[in-house]
């Protein structure tokens, strides 16, 4: 329909409608919604975009950690040879060798001396203490310090 | 004053749920979607809050505007049930306080002007909703016929002769020559 096809009175009348005053929207309209659109779409935002690239960063490190944690447990607490170790074989007979000289040595102790003295590594030997045995007296005792030379002479001794 | 290329050519970005898309729409529609929701609620606040509610519709409606073949129309399709919606929910309190604040400043700027505003204004809401709204969408809101029959799902033939029609009653109403 051509709206010139109005008869005079109603196209005056028309007229009259599109003169009068319009209300216009507050000012803050336009940010209120489109503030409301972005809280819809939090991931559309640079600053979710930003917190999200924290949140996965975050996330990759605390799975290297947990792997890193894990890998060390399962390090110490197994038998792998993960350190190039001698073979058991190996350290087996040394430790035989060992309790031959000092009867008084555990079969646990004398794998462990026998592992320490294969490694190549300048390390400490310390004895395990152990309930009941002489390295449970008191220091200073005369009969601790004996057993502590002889030790340690046995040591020496299968060492060369 | 009908830029429908224009606002057509953000549907791209409205699917794809771009801010900068809605702000453009809001500058191109926003004016008059608000003077509509005004003409069919008769309250500022109220029709600042559907105004608002359409454009989340809008959002969250945003990957199906892919099939949509006329923004506008479907924009004030969607204030039309909004207000709808609302003013069934709100009863009519303020129904003609703005109006009348509105003539009362008027008034004090160009006595007859204003007062034959006010007379328009009141004769106007005291139209039926469907004729007041088929005048709203014409002239507040400058939709075309085709886009009113598009937004009131009827033909853009019966949009101009309900128009017609609603005019003629309200000078009735009116009674006497503008």
């Amino acid at each position: 329909m051509d709206e010139s096809n109005l008869p005079n009175e109603v196209a005056r009348l028309e007229g009259l409608l599109r003169a009068r005053p319009l209300p216009e929207p507050s000012p803050g309209l336009r940010d209120r919604v489109l503030a409301a659109i972005c809280r819809e779409a939090p991931v559309h935002s640079p600053v979710a975009a930003r917190g999200g690239l924290v949140r996965f960063a975050a996330a990759v490190a605390a799975l290297l950690l947990l792997c890193l944690n894990l890998s060390m447990s399962a390090v110490n607490r197994t038998d792998w040879d993960v350190w190039g170790r001698p073979e058991r074989a190996d350290v087996a007979s040394q430790a035989q060798e060992l309790r031959q000289l000092l009867p008084e040595l555990s079969e646990r102790e004398a794998l462990r001396v026998a592992r320490v003295m294969g490694s190549g590594r300048p390390l400490l030997l310390v004895p395990e203490i152990r309930g009941g045995s002489a390295w449970a007296a008191a220091p200073g005792s005369t009969g601790t310090e004996t057993t502590r030379r002889e030790l340690t002479n046995g040591i020496r001794t299968a060492v060369d | 004053m009908n830029d429908q290329h224009a606002v057509d050519a953000l549907l791209p970005g409205l699917a794809e749920g771009r801010e900068g898309a809605y702000a453009e729409l809001y500058d191109r529609l926003g004016r008059r979607l608000f003077r509509a929701a005004c003409g069919m609620l008769d309250s500022q606040d109220e029709a600042e809050d559907v105004v608002q509610e359409v454009f989340m519709s809008l959002y969250r409606a945003r990957r199906s505007l892919a099939n949509v073949r006329n923004l506008t129309a479907y924009v004030f399709t969607a204030l039309r049930y909004a207000a709808i919606k609302r003013s069934r929910e709100l009863r009519a309190r303020q129904r003609r306080k703005e109006t009348a604040d509105a003539a009362d400043q008027a008034r004090q700027a160009d006595p007859v002007s204003a007062a034959r505003s006010a007379e328009l204004e009141q004769a106007l809401a005291a139209l039926p909703p469907a004729q007041r709204e088929v005048i709203v969408l014409k002239i507040d809101a400058e939709l075309t016929f085709a886009q009113i029959g598009a937004a009131l799902d009827i033909s853009p033939n019966t949009a101009a002769s309900r128009y017609r029609y609603a005019l003629e009653k309200l000078r009735a109403a009116l009674g006497k020559e503008p």
